[in-house]
């Protein structure tokens, strides 16, 4: 819909979304939302709008209801709050997401609208915000606007030293992107070294061993993969796909395995099936496709490589495609990890066990499908 | 229905879509642009300006990297080294080793013994020959070569031993005795090396159960493969004594509770020392395997093992060991009730241990044989043996010794002259009590030869 500025009400001026000039449009199905051109409405409707539109409603609209008692009122500023820490949740993620899908350019603007409820929720300097900064810095390295990036980092990063009881897991994300930002200008030593300080911040906040710490030894493999010491970058490679597979595998056996408990045909047995395991959020889904699939695609470009190691990436791509249940996918995996495990010699092996139970499975899977409808028809 | 945007100051900066130049003012200002220029600053302030921002001047040769250097822990400093050069595996070791080191402190709670332990992360040379040889162990992983990722870790181990950090060095024990599976090598020597430092870790703490397992698989290698060390001493019969080391230790153990099971071990480490073929082991477990039965009232098999014993020192001419035997022997022949049997050993106990100038053994025949003479009711036997201890015990000096001798000695005596005595109280003639008398006077040993011929006589 299009607006004349000139038309506005006196005193109100009404902004784009995105750039912040006059305002030409405005979204028709919110009506909250103002634009200066339609490339830019287009540029935030791909990127976070169309998830919050319709919650940009209570948020922006002026409230005409007249609210008698204090104790309504608090409630209201109570409930407002909550709504934009919703937001802020909502936005961080998602644009988290469109970084580890290589977005860079749709993560802007849910990077911004994150920042905006944080600066709404927390205040100016809060380390609460972060998060935020990171988000666009990190999209400003894959825009290679990497002048942008190091301003927004040298802003995090100033927060965070002011904040003493900063948590590790703000400063390993921080660390990570200076060190991006580092292997983008070439920098690589830099690089290694904030990486590195990266997955030790990453390992205080959740372990050697966990998920949240592998996305620090990926970047330094890709590190070392660029300078051309393989050896390095091969066995941080190995290390992130080991950590990943370990998590995928705790999480889809925990998915695989319920129906083998007694299932009696009572409401236990429904309830059980009800209650949801342990599950990747949308940028850690993001995430393990990102690495996974380029380790996988760096083991199967180089020659001579192990045939356990890529059976293994494989299986570890199929069990995370069974928990996005794209099954069609996770079976083309996990039948050529078979295929591979197979020719091996080491087909007694634990991870061959897991293989073949895993694959078993998914050739069940269309047909289980079926008999969950009857059973739960019943 | 026009509605105010959230107010942001400056937000068209955040768009990277605009190709905008980044503008100065962004959210939270640094306060560095706060900071008065030199050049402004006027008056007698100046100087002392000045001089802060020379200072100043000096300090910007430290990069950012520096400042954060100086600002982190040595640990976390040490960490960054190892991971910057791809390090991933020494520094998840170093960090979990750290962590559960720190985990165990806490958990421990405050007002417990672990509290005023040093933290490791706070023990900057432990640290430093972690990473050192760590790394190294992770160099020679990456190219696959497994004995010098052995070999690194065993020299950790060893360091950690050396300076009295037993959590640690069992630690890289263990995860020596992981690598050396791993080693691709027929002559599986290494394994059998990480499985000998393991047992002996374990007997260091005394669990001498998973000791003996360790050992036991040492001992299967090695007697297998018949590996020889450099000097050309047999790993087989060094296992061997090893295991009899251990078993008897398991014995002492049980020694208390369960004496079926402390023969049972002590017969196992006696199987060991003959397998060994080392003469004085062998003695040596043949002697406790006899005590053993001995206290379990087994004089038969008692005496089998003692008189193997016997021959065995007869052979090395170990005379200590003989005199040990012959008293060992002669308390089973006493236990048997075949007393001459036992005198006789006791006779040959008492020779060899003059022979030898042992004066504590040759006190210890005498006195056994002693008392068995006192419970034979052959007192001037006895108390000639007596005697020979308490003046054997009076030249060595050991004072309790000598009180017992001498308790044993008095004993003796009083049993010899007590029938003089009696004799006298019953003849109540006068030249009888005068003697009596006299002997209460001096108590010389003339007295009860004198009173035993006129008793005779009477």
């Amino acid at each position: 819909m299009s607006l004349n500025p000139l038309s506005n009400p006196k005193g109100v001026k009404l902004l784009c979304e995105l750039c912040q000039k006059p305002a030409f449009i405005q979204c028709t199905r919110c009506r909250v939302t103002y634009y200066c051109g339609v490339e830019h409405q287009q540029a935030d409707w791909v990127g976070i709008h169309e998830k919050i539109c319709q919650l940009l409603i209570p948020l922006r609209s002026v409230h005409l209801s007249f609210l008698s008692s204090e104790e309504q009122r608090k409630k209201q500023e109570k409930e407002m709050l909550e709504r934009r820490r919703h937001m802020v949740e909502l936005t961080r993620t998602t644009g988290q997401k469109l970084l580890f899908e290589g977005k860079h350019e749709q993560a802007v603007p849910a990077a911004m609208q994150s920042l905006r409820f944080s600066i709404d929720v927390h205040g100016l300097d809060s380390i609460q915000l972060v998060p935020s900064y990171l988000i666009l810095a990190e999209a400003s390295i894959g825009l290679h606007k990497l002048t942008q990036a190091e301003e927004y980092l040298a802003q995090a990063q100033w927060t965070v030293l002011k904040t003493p009881d900063c948590s590790s897991a703000i400063k390993s994300k921080l660390y990570r992107n200076w060190g991006l930002l580092c292997a983008a200008q070439g920098n690589f030593d830099d690089a290694l070294r904030h990486i590195a300080d990266d997955i030790y911040h990453a390992s205080e906040e959740f372990g050697t061993d966990d998920i949240g710490t592998s996305g620090g030894f990926f970047h330094m493999a890709n590190v070392f993969f660029r300078q051309n010491r393989m050896d390095v970058a091969d066995s941080l490679y190995s290390r992130v796909t080991d950590i990943w597979h370990e998590h995928l595998l705790k999480l889809v056996l925990a998915r695989t395995q319920r129906p083998k408990t007694p299932a009696g045909v009572g409401a236990v047995a429904v309830e059980l099936k009800r209650e949801e395991p342990e599950s990747l959020d949308e940028a850690q889904e993001a995430e393990a496709k990102q690495v996974l699939h380029s380790i996988h695609d760096i083991r199967e470009q180089s020659a001579n490589e192990d045939n356990i190691i890529i059976a293994k990436v494989k299986h570890a791509l199929a069990m995370l495609y069974f928990l996005l249940k794209d099954i069609s996918k996770a079976k083309e995996f996990a039948d050529k990890g078979k295929t591979l495990m197979d020719s091996s010699t080491h087909s007694r092996s634990p991870l061959a066990n897991h293989i073949s139970e895993f694959s078993k499975v998914i050739s069940r899977m269309p047909i289980k499908k079926e008999h969950d409808y009857m059973n739960t028809g019943y | 229905m026009a509605a105010p945007l959230p107010v942001i100051r400056n937000t068209q900066v955040h768009s990277p879509l605009l190709n905008n130049p980044v503008m100065e003012e962004r959210i939270p200002s640094p306060p560095n642009k706060s900071r008065p220029s030199a050049h402004l600053v006027q008056g007698r302030r100046s100087r002392e300006q000045r001089l802060k921002s020379h200072s100043r001047q000096k300090q910007s040769d430290l990069s950012k990297l520096d400042a954060q250097r100086y600002r982190n822990t040595y640990f976390h400093n040490l960490c960054l080294e190892v991971l910057k050069d791809g390090f991933h595996r020494s520094f998840s070791e170093v960090f979990s080793l750290v962590k559960d080191q720190q985990g165990l402190i806490d958990s421990a709670g405050v007002d417990s013994l672990v509290q005023d332990r040093t933290l490791l992360a706070d023990q900057h040379a432990k640290l430093d020959k972690m990473k050192q040889h760590l790394t190294e162990a992770e160099l020679s992983l990456r190219i696959c070569d497994m004995r010098g990722v052995y070999a690194a870790r065993h020299k950790l181990a060893d360091y950690f031993l050396e300076i009295g950090d037993l959590t640690l060095s069992d630690h890289f024990f263990q995860s020596c005795l992981e690598m050396a599976v791993k080693v691709p090598d027929d002559d599986q020597k290494v394994v059998g090396e990480a499985h000998c430092n393991m047992g002996l870790a374990f007997e260091r703490r005394s669990q001498f159960d998973d000791a003996a397992a360790h050992f036991e698989e040492y001992y299967t290698l090695a007697k297998e493969k018949q590996w020889k060390t450099e000097e050309g001493i047999s790993l087989h019969s060094e296992a061997c004594e090893h295991l009899r080391r251990l078993y008897t230790a398991i014995a002492d153990t049980h020694r208390k509770t369960d004496t079926k099971e402390e023969i049972n071990c002590l017969q196992k480490a006696f199987d060991m020392a003959k397998e060994s073929r080392d003469g004085r082991k062998e003695g040596e477990a043949s002697y406790k395997l006899g005590l053993a039965y001995e206290h379990a009232g087994d004089a038969e098999t008692a005496l089998e093992y003692l008189s193997r014993y016997m021959d065995l020192c007869r052979n090395f001419k170990d005379q200590e060991g003989m005199g040990r035997a012959c008293e060992a022997i002669a308390k089973c022949y006493e236990r048997q009730g075949k007393l001459e049997e036992a005198v006789r050993y006791l006779e040959m106990f008492v020779e060899v241990a003059e022979q030898t100038e042992q004066q504590k053994a040759h006190c210890q025949a005498c006195s056994c044989l002693g008392s068995i003479y006192n419970s034979l009711g052959q007192y001037d036997k006895a108390s000639h043996f007596f005697g020979k201890a308490y003046t054997t015990a009076r030249s060595t000096g050991d004072s309790s010794n000598i009180e017992a001798t001498r308790v044993l000695f008095g004993i003796a005596s009083a049993h010899l002259s007590f029938g003089s005595f009696a004799m006298v109280v019953e003849h109540e003639a006068r030249p009888s009590s005068s003697r009596l008398m006299e002997w209460k006077d001096v108590r010389k040993e003339e007295f009860v030869d004198v009173m035993q011929d006129q008793g005779e006589e009477g």
